[in-house]
């Protein structure tokens, strides 16, 4: 093969451009930290990274929801306990109430103790979230679920928020669960008791004590039916939280440009350079002095 | 005497043949960087003793040329100029694309619904699903803007190409009427001028028996002719509103459009083509993401229990889903018409917003085979996967391309050593046969006097 200066030039030339580009290669990659910037760098790589990415964010945006359904069920167990506690008071009162030796009027202050108590309890299951709507009012939370006089307005919806794997978990409860279709009206149990002190009826007393027993086991079902609900988002949130840490470290894995690698590459492309435009140098010095 | 005269003539013979090898080395030096130029060489014809003295005289120079190299650099130049048109094309619209993909969008807006399904009364968080619907809209407007973009440049750079197409091949049928008339420079420069057009449109070019270059197009139109050139034009499709090519023929026209692959030109109309298979697939994707959400948001209710509600303005069909696609202008006026409760619950129930962020994952898209965001994904890993296999093809056309480039050089190409030293053989030559005839010059007038 004829060898022409030129083609040596070219040769030399086109070396040049080469390492030049590796350069420039190189040093995109180190200074963007990416080693997939565009499908088209590594497709499959590319596109799962994306993929994980947005598999990330959706966890994310999980992860907000669930705060916002850990926070309603702990306002919800807030006035859950506070009923608890006054339902436990009302039983206390419906004890006394129930003794044979309290006269009428004995039983006439207890009662509006126990009417006290069920303006507190109506309070409580009333409570609103932060946003103005009903806690226990299940959808139809623009309005009181419990009437003045403690009947319950509201239905058996319970909120609902959706994880990444497409399952839904809890985070509400309605004031379904104070009602008889879940033991016993647990307001109406405080009133009864109140009517019960009212006509001084001992026995009448007495059956409210059972109601008021029911009540307050009624109550810590619930309570711990939204304690389940709560230990559930939180249990999703640990997985989210590990599966949105996974995610990241598998998709920078795919796409991000190893530090040490990026930087000894660009060295090694530098390098190459300095030597190509050496060579070329000499090329083009030795085709000179020859003509 | 008369050997005397014999080898006078001889003399003079060689010194005319010498003078020819340095004016051919010379042209050659001369021409050392000239894009195209075949290297010269003299061929040096012996005369026959007669019936001793013989000689030598210039015979004729000899362009040293390979065609079949020829036609394989215009064929390689071809198909190199086509795979850079579509991985220069493809790359920009891949990197628009995949700068802020549709997949992340899609993230935030079923987020926000997810967020509203935990507090559906919350106004901040109806609002930020509005927010983020007004977002997608604005990215799949963008997607499509560029996708027509590149569509556009794609079809303005077919029109640009053809007018130029169209002077390179009126140059080659001159070149060939110069070459048919004997002119030494025609034939580099035709062979340049063809693998130019190679570069442009693709095609081959082949010389017949009678030396004139034919210029044909791959399906087989012709461009040019030995010295006739056809024509080659544009229409715009009424159908498609984009640029056909059309070749003249001796009874019409031809669309070529079709046939054509190589060159810059069968580059532009591969991006072209890629630019439309994409704009459908958003149009598609876009489609889906409306009908799919209007079609829960519509069974599902308000807050205030009114059903019916949209998403998206409907889209009345695929073709242009996507630069058409708008929020609900009800919707986009207040986050009171999402329709995040089942029908027939209060204003407390999610089940519509849970119903719609169902589509993060459901395979409603793709004819029902794949979710929206890895629609959106499929749509960039197609444009990466023929942008990868362009750049691919155009390193490996480039290595063809420089290595045939270099068997032309080795073969045609002036080396500046050689001819100094077949300048130096030359003018050897000549002083060293200057001074034989001064000899025979001296013998003679010896002789002349002495007589």
């Amino acid at each position: 093969m004829r060898i022409t200066a030129n083609h040596l030039i070219d040769l030399a030339t086109t070396a040049t451009q080469k390492a030049q580009q590796q350069v420039a290669d190189a040093t995109e990659v180190a200074s963007s930290g990416l080693s997939v910037a565009v499908p088209s760098d590594d497709v499959t790589a590319w596109v799962s990274a994306a993929r994980d990415r947005a598999r990330q964010a959706l966890s994310s945006g999980g992860g907000a929801a669930i705060a916002t359904g850990l926070d309603k069920l702990e306002q919800t167990d807030g006035a859950l306990s506070s009923l608890a506690s006054i339902v436990s008071n009302a039983k206390q009162i419906a004890i006394q109430g129930a003794s044979q030796t309290l006269t009428g009027v004995d039983r006439t202050n207890l009662a509006a103790e126990a009417s006290s108590l069920f303006e507190g309890a109506l309070s409580a299951v009333n409570a609103q979230a932060p946003d103005g709507t009903y806690l226990l009012a299940g959808s139809q939370s623009g309005q009181p679920p419990f009437s003045a006089t403690g009947v319950y307005q509201g239905d058996s919806d319970d909120d609902q928020v959706a994880m990444t794997d497409g399952s839904h978990r809890t985070v509400g409860l309605s004031g379904d669960v104070l009602t008889a279709s879940h033991g016993v009206d647990v307001l109406q149990s405080i009133s009864q008791l109140g009517s019960a002190l009212s006509s001084n009826d001992p026995v009448a007393v007495q059956t409210a004590i059972g109601s008021l027993t029911t009540a307050i086991t009624q109550l810590s079902a619930a309570r711990a039916q939204g304690g389940a609900a709560q230990a559930a988002l939180n249990s999703a949130d640990t997985s989210r939280k590990q599966l949105e840490t996974q995610l990241d470290s598998t998709a920078s894995d795919l796409v991000q440009a190893d530090a040490v690698g990026a930087a000894s590459k660009l060295a090694q492309a530098t390098q190459g350079l300095q030597i190509s435009q050496a060579v070329s140098a000499k090329v083009i010095a030795s085709l000179s002095s020859n003509s | 005497m008369s050997d005397l005269m014999s080898l006078l003539s001889l003399g003079s013979n060689a010194i005319s043949a010498s003078n020819s090898g340095v004016a051919v080395a010379t042209n050659n030096v001369a021409n050392a960087n000239t894009a195209g130029y075949s290297r010269e060489v003299l061929e040096l014809d012996a005369l026959q003793p007669s019936p001793l003295v013989g000689g030598v005289k210039a015979g004729a120079t000899t362009r040293t040329a390979d065609d079949l190299l020829s036609a394989r650099i215009r064929s390689s130049a071809g198909n190199l100029a086509s795979m850079q048109t579509q991985s220069d094309g493809l790359s920009d619209l891949e990197q628009t694309l995949s700068a802020s993909p549709l997949s992340d969008q899609m993230s935030t807006l079923f987020s926000a619904l997810n967020q509203v399904a935990a507090s559906p009364n919350d106004k901040t968080s109806r609002d930020a699903v509005v927010s983020a619907l007004q977002s997608t809209v604005t990215s799949i407007h963008s997607a499509a803007s560029a996708v027509a973009t590149a569509q556009t440049d794609a079809d303005q750079q077919v029109g640009t190409l053809a007018a130029q197409a169209n002077s390179l091949a009126q140059q080659l049928a001159r070149a060939n009427t110069a070459a048919q008339n004997g002119d030494p420079t025609a034939l580099d420069q035709r062979d340049q001028l063809a693998t130019q057009l190679s570069k442009l449109v693709g095609g081959q070019a082949t010389t017949d028996s009678s030396g004139q270059m034919r210029f044909v197009l791959d399906g087989g139109a012709v461009l040019v002719d030995g010295q006739t050139a056809s024509t080659m034009s544009t229409k715009t499709d009424a159908a498609t509103g984009l640029t056909d090519v059309l070749v003249s023929t001796g009874t019409g026209q031809r669309d070529v459009t079709s046939q054509i692959g190589g060159g810059q030109l069968g580059g532009a109309l591969s991006v072209r083509a890629q630019t439309v298979a994409i704009a459908g697939q958003y149009d598609q994707l876009a489609f889906d993401l409306a009908s799919h959400m209007n079609s829960i948001a519509s069974a599902n209710a308000a807050p205030d229990g009114t059903t019916g509600h949209d998403i998206f303005t409907a889209p009345t069909g695929v073709a242009g889903a996507a630069a058409s696609l708008e929020v609900d202008p009800a919707l986009a006026a207040s986050s009171d018409n999402l329709a995040t409760a089942s029908p027939g619950t209060g204003p407390g129930d999610s089940g519509g917003a849970l119903a719609l962020y169902g589509l993060s994952t459901s395979t409603v898209a793709s004819g029902g085979t794949r979710s929206l965001s890895d629609a959106s994904l499929d749509i960039l890993a197609g444009l990466g996967e023929t942008t990868a296999n362009a750049k691919a093809s155009a390193q490996t056309d480039q290595t063809v391309d420089s290595h045939l480039s270099d068997l032309r050089d080795s073969v045609s190409g002036v080396d500046v050593n050689e001819e100094q030293a077949n300048l130096s053989r030359f003018e050897s030559s000549v002083t060293a046969l200057t001074r034989f005839v001064s000899t025979i010059d001296t013998m003679m007038t010896n002789l002349v006097e002495n007589l």
